[in-house]
């Protein structure tokens, strides 16, 4: 059942992904040629030649384009995995989810699974166009270097640093959709004004998320103005991943516990 | 189509007479089978169930009677038919009588008059 | 004895407003029931209960025996007031949707029924008008094998001639071992395809009996009783 959930689920927010990844993609192809092109006509050219002028005015123009459309790429994705939770569980469309014959944790899971691949599909399609942009440009120096020596400044392990971000990087697939699926769930259980009741949810988890971490990195010494030298940013991570964990485990059991026991459909 | 009802009668007793009309006047004939009850049902737009108690009732009555496997057939016995629309047309005869009573003819009088009716009908035809 | 609905002592509240209060009621197998009051009575209520789309404030909705969740809503099917299916969707992907979910879903029974009413499978939903929509929900409800049809005021809003067709295409389509509940306050309309009727009146009930019983005893129609437990 879940496999057939999630065929119906990912044919849903395909139409809307699909012609989303598709346009980034070409508009990245693009994107490399003209760069390509302005390289080339700035050594076969002088650099106030009209041509090269032009051309990278152009791609200025363009660029800013593109980053504007990665950054909407990013925030579509949300918003198209929120839309589709919101009309398909809780609006007249829940009609038909909630009595097919399934349990609502698969329902739930369906919907989860569904946006964390789409969203790893946009990572992997930005992070690839990103490399397709500077193949044949890469810097020879030593970057690598450069950020090891803040880590050490920082006190935290290169590896370290890397194992925390690629994790807190895959728990956020899971916890950005599951915060607004909770969020959703929570205003359901207003009688009245439920999308208000999700945005207040929203703003309150929003803020409470917010005051945490300054608080731990605060206790963890690594606050604004204590000294960089006297904080452990190690701890900072790891109370911040654990945190992360518990609300993620905590935004699914309130979204399932709403949406099987207190499920009330307008 | 829908088959009519009135309001005042419980609708199987309705049905049973509907039936009961279609055997007499010859669409079901002696001997011949007669639709599924769920068929029947559905050509009237009745529940089956009601259709089904109607059904039950004709056969108590002997004018139709059901063969475990094939079905409900309508009885053999083309006198008893007879008997029947005999019986229904008696009813319907008293009770023609009565309402002309009530407008003031005696029944030899209605029996007269239906004759007038009649000859003036054929000669107009 | 099989017992394809039963609520017990049910109460439902919307904040202070009671939207059904202590309902008790058994459906059996083989029946087609009116559920019948007026709006606001209750109706919709007792039937998204029994889909799950509720809870209960108290008391308990078992279907076949057992509590609601994926078994119960296998057996049932269910035709709500609403427009539930997705726009952007043809008539064959909801088919399709409808197939890979439902055991009891039969395909080719739909594509009669369409095809019958001049539907054409690649429409998308979303430019067909609201009658010819509301007939291809009935027509996915009504291609399901199921122990239970819920139907939640499948008159409402169309002519006399589709109305006839409706009632049809119940008739003619339903699962015979299983049971209808039929929603609705067009009585007159139904009466002749109903065995039974529950009388719900401000959530509660207050009548349920066999359509010819109350023939025989009030020498009225359902329809005429209707009016005189209900006037206003």
């Amino acid at each position: 059942m879940l496999g057939k959930l999630l065929k119906k689920d990912f044919t849903a927010t395909g139409r809307f992904f699909l012609p989303l990844l598709g346009g980034y993609a070409i508009a990245a192809v693009v994107a490399k040629l003209l760069i390509e092109m302005v390289f080339r006509s700035t050594d076969l050219f002088s650099y106030d030649n009209p041509i090269s002028s032009g051309l990278t005015i152009f791609s200025i123009i363009y660029f800013t384009m593109c980053v504007i459309y990665l950054i909407a790429c990013y925030l579509m994705t949300t918003v198209f995995v929120v839309y589709d939770f919101y009309k398909t569980m809780v609006s007249s469309h829940g009609y038909l989810t909630h009595t097919l014959p399934v349990t609502t944790g698969m329902l739930l899971w369906s919907k989860v699974l569904v946006a964390v691949i789409w969203s790893l599909a946009v990572n992997l399609l930005i992070g690839l166009s990103l490399l397709l942009l500077f193949a044949g440009h890469f810097p020879e120096s030593g970057m690598f270097q450069t950020l090891r020596d803040l880590f050490r400044f920082l006190d935290v392990n290169f590896g370290t640093y890397i194992f925390y971000m690629l994790f807190n990087m895959i728990m956020g697939l899971f916890h950005t959709p599951l915060m607004f699926f909770s969020c959703i769930a929570i205003g359901q259980l207003w009688r009245e004004h439920r999308i208000m009741g999700a945005i207040l949810s929203y703003i309150g988890i929003h803020t409470g998320t917010q005051i945490f971490g300054t608080v731990m990195l605060i206790v963890t010494g690594n606050g604004l103005f204590s000294s960089p030298y006297s904080g452990s940013y190690h701890g900072y991570l790891l109370v911040t991943t654990i945190f992360g964990i518990l609300m993620t485990v905590l935004f699914f059991l309130v979204t399932w516990y709403i949406l099987s026991k207190k499920l009330n459909l307008e | 189509m829908a088959w009519q009802f009135n309001s005042e009668r419980p609708i199987y007793t309705q049905l049973l007479e509907k039936i009961l009309f279609l055997i007499i006047s010859g669409r079901y004939p002696a001997g011949s089978k007669l639709p599924s009850v769920r068929d029947l049902a559905s050509e009237a737009s009745v529940n089956p169930n009601t259709m089904q108690r109607a059904m039950a009732e004709l056969e108590r009555s002997g004018l139709i009677y059901s063969q475990r496997t094939a079905g409900r057939f309508v009885t053999d016995d083309g006198v008893l038919i007879q008997k029947m629309k005999e019986s229904i047309a008696r009813e319907k005869i008293l009770v023609f009588f009565q309402e002309m009573e009530q407008l003031g003819y005696s029944p030899s009088q209605s029996v007269s008059l239906v004759h007038k009716i009649q000859d003036s009908k054929e000669v107009s035809l | 004895m099989n017992i394809t609905l039963e609520y017990s002592h049910v109460t439902k509240t919307f904040g202070s407003k009671y939207a059904l209060h202590d309902v008790n009621l058994t459906i059996e197998p083989g029946h087609i029931i009116g559920l019948l009051g007026p709006n606001g009575s209750g109706k919709t209520t007792l039937l998204k209960l029994a889909c799950g789309l509720l809870v209960p404030t108290s008391g308990t909705v078992s279907v076949c025996q057992g509590p609601i969740g994926p078994h119960s809503k296998a057996r049932i099917s269910y035709l709500p007031d609403k427009d539930y299916l997705s726009d952007w969707m043809n008539v064959s992907r909801v088919i399709d949707l409808f197939h890979d979910f439902y055991e009891d879903f039969d395909r080719n029974k739909a594509y009669e029924m369409l095809n019958r009413l001049d539907i054409y499978p690649k429409q998308k939903l979303r430019t067909l008008s609201k009658g010819t929509k509301e007939k291809v929900q009935l027509i996915l409800v009504m291609s399901r094998n199921a122990d239970l049809y819920l139907l939640d005021e499948p008159i409402g809003g169309v002519d006399p001639a589709a109305r006839d067709y409706i009632l049809q295409t119940i008739l003619t389509n339903y699962n015979e071992q299983g049971s209808i509940l039929i929603s609705t306050h067009l009585i007159a309309d139904v009466e002749q395809v109903l065995d039974q009727v529950i009388f719900l009146k401000n959530g509660v009930v207050t009548l349920q009996s066999s359509v010819d019983e109350i023939r025989e005893q009030h020498q009225k129609s359902v329809d005429e009783l209707f009016r005189e437990v209900f006037q206003c």
